[in-house]
């Protein structure tokens, strides 16, 4: 009960932020759509409460994005409600080792937590999904299977590729967020 | 002392910073309305946050002194008794739109939420939101969602939700630029009846004009003190007129449809010409289309029939950054854009973007800078100015493009009686280089002093034009007036 | 009827959790398929049978699609068999079928749950149940702030075009234009972040008082009863089945 109650403290100063960075994960698909790049950059908000609040305020924050994305009629992210707690986890994470001191060092700090977000979310998608989406990343999927590659491989091959790339974008551009920041949105965010 | 209200700040600091507040006394009895001017950093929010028991406890702060309302003593060492002091005093802010809750559903929710968390029962929290929502004018909105309403709406909403508890004392902290007419009609309401009923309100605004009117005493907060009187007027330029004779038209719009969604014309038929040299301002009610006008002269919004014509290129076919090298555009919510780290990184983003040199990117950041007035705080982050000058780091960004139009949309809101002249003598001088000016506003003040035409637009289609002279003596079109949104006092 | 429609959000949730720990319970198609069809019936009860196929279908629809060409032609392992001028695999069919089943049915766990819950009530139900307020508080404001946050994303990306940004060209150039467009956003949310603080503060809402709803013995039968009885399925058919 105690340990609910300090808990329950820490989110109180965070609980502003919770939602909003949530809908800024499914907001920047505006972006992503218009730049039609092949990203998805939907932990952007996870990573950057993450550095902000802690690792479990990141690991809320990556759950209550999945849930979300199921109110607003996407049920298939619910699967992968464990690969944005892990992210939220891990940046949260690096982010108290430093991580985001420099972009040099948020760069790999992003491509090693992409790498780590595609080795648990390639289980679930060979799994649950048989490694498809219903988009453009199956064609990937379908070449590696095409040139002998087991069902597992093949969706882990995919997933590095695209998350490698998404999780570094993304901490850059948190990074570049954090930069120069007022320190008043540090103290105000930061777990008790 | 007052009665009712009783502060006595000794200091006020943000974790790390000097006193942002010292040797503060402000009295109110019952049925006392103060208002506060206060220009932007000048402590005014903080103030707020003061008497509404978040510093310290919500907001991280360290008070010395006391604060005394309805007899009840807080002397800052922690923060008040949230129950208790929902019921003392009330505190609504800026932007509706933030201080909507999220937890609820409806508006009627919106405004009972307060009730429901003190703990009354579901009976008596339909039953006094729906009295407030009558007062509000809100009630054939009670089922909608807050999110769907337009802000003057919300900002009623937000008011409602304020005055549920009852509080003896209202702060209202800037609350007024989104009022709209209904909202104005609310407030002077509720402030009557609160002095009926022996309540005392404080309202706090950079612009001085916008208390009159409205307060019974006038004070005036600089370098974190407050003075008693109103501060010295603020200064009214002469207005400036047009360089020249104007110049060949620079903008052409002819017989201009255009919308969001198909069938539903946002504009219906609009034509005009703006010549070089021009401060002409488009003037009307919500809705009428003075933005979405704008929008399809930048490039941002394709036309369904018509011509428009910006320096003879068809605005319908160029793409947006390339017509921003004609026409400078600050939108509503200017701030939205900016993304540092520095000032100077935005104001510089602009130039940047055409592809001009480093050190010709360099000399113009500094020029608009100064020109503006943020020379000293060019090394901020942005997030660290005031919202007020913010929005002129936002100028000064779109400034640095050195377009020969400028396009306005709501310029002066959130801005302060300082801010505001600098703003109306940087545009004076704008126009005296030449360039031409196109603005959007529901401020007839500021349309009086910069615009030399003014176009009504009203359900989408021009209503009349005439002459900024016009419009001030009155002899303007009535239909198109935009609805008053500030209390009637001097132009 | 009126019994169906009005069952708590935590009830939902529970039915919901059942139907999703069920659908592990076997590779069996007709698992899924039998989970699916009561999962509809649960659907019509409530009056949401058009969502909620509506939405499955759009969801699945495209997943399906690849499933069944993929691994109909690519799937690892299995032997083939020549179809006019295609090589299947039959055993990636089965699998497509299998797969389909399973995810038909844990789709439909979710989106039966989130088209029964009217929206308004998960925030009290939570919260008074003892979930902390901050999280419950979060799942439903997140949804309420999704469109002001997108159009809020579509304002920069047009105020940023007025500055000269130019959104075509090459992947490179795009790409550059991502920090211009997502950095304010993200910035623009701790500016909100902190006035919803205040705003919460101003509402009462850390003082608001916790009381767990009267609910039917009932309906705390159905949610303990459809997750236990999820859970168990899920147990006894990886039992016994492998």
């Amino acid at each position: 009960m105690a340990f609910l109650r300090t808990w329950e403290r820490r989110l109180t100063a965070v609980a502003g932020l919770l939602p909003v960075a949530v809908a800024v994960n499914i907001g920047v698909g505006e972006v992503v759509a218009r730049l039609q790049l092949p990203l998805y950059l939907d932990s952007v908000g996870t990573v950057l409460v993450a550095a902000l609040a802690g690792p479990w305020a990141g690991l809320v924050t990556g759950v209550l994005s999945n849930l979300v994305w199921g109110l607003l009629l996407r049920p298939t992210a619910a699967p992968f409600a464990v690969t944005a707690a892990v992210i939220g986890l891990v940046s949260g994470l690096l982010a108290g080792w430093g991580i985001f001191g420099a972009w040099w060092k948020a760069l790999p700090g992003g491509l090693f937590t992409g790498l780590v977000a595609a080795v648990v979310s390639a289980p679930i998608a060979a799994y649950v999904f048989g490694g498809v989406t219903g988009g453009g990343y199956d064609l990937i999927v379908a070449l590696l299977l095409a040139g002998g590659q087991g069902l597992l491989e093949a969706v882990l091959t995919q997933s590095i590729l695209t998350d490698l790339v998404d999780k570094a974008l993304t901490f850059l551009i948190v990074w570049a967020v954090l930069h120069n920041l007022p320190p008043r949105y540090f103290e105000r965010f930061r777990r008790s | 002392m007052g009665s009712l209200v009783d502060l006595r700040l000794k200091s006020l600091c943000y974790p790390g910073r000097g006193p942002v507040l010292a040797d503060l006394t402000l009295g109110l009895g019952p049925g006392e309305v103060v208002g506060i001017v206060g220009p932007t950093e000048s402590g005014k929010t903080t103030l707020a946050y003061l008497l509404a028991g978040l510093i310290p406890g919500a907001v991280p702060g360290m008070a010395s002194g006391r604060l005394v309302i309805a007899g009840r003593t807080w002397d800052f060492k922690g923060p008040p008794d949230r129950r208790e002091w929902l019921r003392q005093v009330g505190l609504a802010l800026a932007e509706p739109y933030y201080q909507l809750s999220g937890a609820a559903d409806t508006v009627a929710e919106e405004v009972g939420f307060p009730l429901e968390n003190l703990g009354l029962g579901p009976d008596r929290v339909r039953a006094r939101a729906a009295g407030l929502l009558e007062s509000f004018g809100l009630g054939p909105l009670a089922d909608r969602s807050p999110f769907q309403l337009s802000v003057g709406q919300q900002q009623r909403v937000v008011l409602g939700a304020t005055l549920a508890p009852g509080p003896k004392v209202l702060v209202l902290d800037d609350a007024f630029d989104h009022l709209d007419g209904a909202g104005w009609a609310a407030l002077r309401r509720v402030l009557t009846e609160g002095k009926a009923e022996g309540k005392a309100a404080v309202l706090l605004s950079g612009r001085l004009r916008r208390l009159e009117g409205l307060a019974d005493r006038l004070l005036w907060l600089e370098g974190g003190r407050l003075r008693p009187g109103p501060p010295p007027r603020p200064a009214v330029g002469p207005r400036s007129g047009p360089r020249a004779e104007p110049g060949p038209p620079v903008l052409e719009v002819e017989e201009l449809w255009a919308g969001y969604s198909p069938g539903e014309p946002v504009l219906a038929g609009v034509s005009f010409r703006v010549r070089a040299g021009e401060a002409l301002a488009l003037v009307g009610p919500n809705g009428a289309g003075k933005s979405t006008l704008l929008l399809v002269l930048l490039g941002l919004l394709r036309p369904w029939s018509g011509r428009v014509r910006v320096f003879g290129l068809d605005a319908g076919r160029e793409p947006p950054w390339r017509l921003a090298r004609l026409i400078g555009y600050l939108p509503q919510n200017p701030a939205e854009g900016l993304f540092g780290p520095t000032v100077r990184d935005d104001v510089a983003f602009g130039p940047r973007n055409l592809g001009l040199s480093a050190g010709e990117v360099r000399r113009r950041a500094e020029a608009w800078l100064s020109a503006v007035g943020l020379g000293d705080r060019a090394g901020r982050h942005p997030l660290d100015l005031s919202p007020g000058w913010r929005r002129l780091a936002a100028l000064a960004s779109t400034l640095a493009l050195e377009t020969p139009i400028l396009a306005l949309d709501e310029p002066t809101v959130g801005l302060d009686d300082g801010l505001y002249g600098r703003l109306v003598g940087l545009l004076g001088r704008l126009k005296g280089e030449g360039r031409t000016l196109l603005l959007v506003s529901q401020d007839l003040e500021f349309v009086g002093q910069v615009a030399d035409r003014v176009v009504f637009l009203a359900g989408g289609r021009p209503v009349g034009e005439d002459s900024a002279r016009a419009l001030l003596s009155g002899t303007a079109p009535a239909e198109g007036r935009p609805q008053p949104d500030s209390p009637p006092g001097p132009l | 009827m009126s019994a169906f429609v009005d069952l708590k959000p935590a009830t939902w949730t529970g039915i919901a959790a059942g139907f999703f720990l069920a659908a592990f319970a076997s590779d069996e198609p007709a698992l899924g398929g039998g989970l699916l069809a009561a999962e509809l019936a649960l659907a019509a009860a409530s009056r949401r049978l058009r969502a909620f196929l509506a939405v499955l279908l759009a969801v699945l629809g495209p997943v399906a699609v690849s499933l069944f060409v993929i691994h109909g032609l690519l799937h690892p392992g299995a032997a083939g068999v020549a179809v006019g001028p295609l090589w299947v695999r039959p055993a990636g069919l089965a699998f497509a079928a299998r797969t389909l089943g399973r995810l038909a049915a844990l789709s439909g766990a979710v989106l039966l749950a989130t088209l029964a819950i009217p929206p308004g009530r998960i925030l009290r139900d939570l919260a008074d149940r003892g979930v902390p307020p901050a999280l419950a508080y979060g799942l439903v404001a997140a949804v309420r702030f999704v469109p002001e946050t997108r159009a809020r994303a579509r304002r920069i990306i047009a105020a940023q075009q007025t500055r000269g940004l130019p959104l075509n060209g090459n992947r490179l150039r795009r790409l550059r234009a991502l920090g211009a467009l997502v950095r304010p956003l993200l910035l623009s949310a701790l500016v909100e972040a902190e006035a919803r603080g205040v705003t919460l503060e101003l509402r009462g809402f850390w003082v608001r008082p916790r009381r767990p709803p009267a609910e039917s013995p009932a309906e705390r039968l159905i949610r303990w009863g459809a997750a236990l009885g999820g859970a168990l399925a899920l147990a006894l058919g990886r039992l016994v089945f492998g």
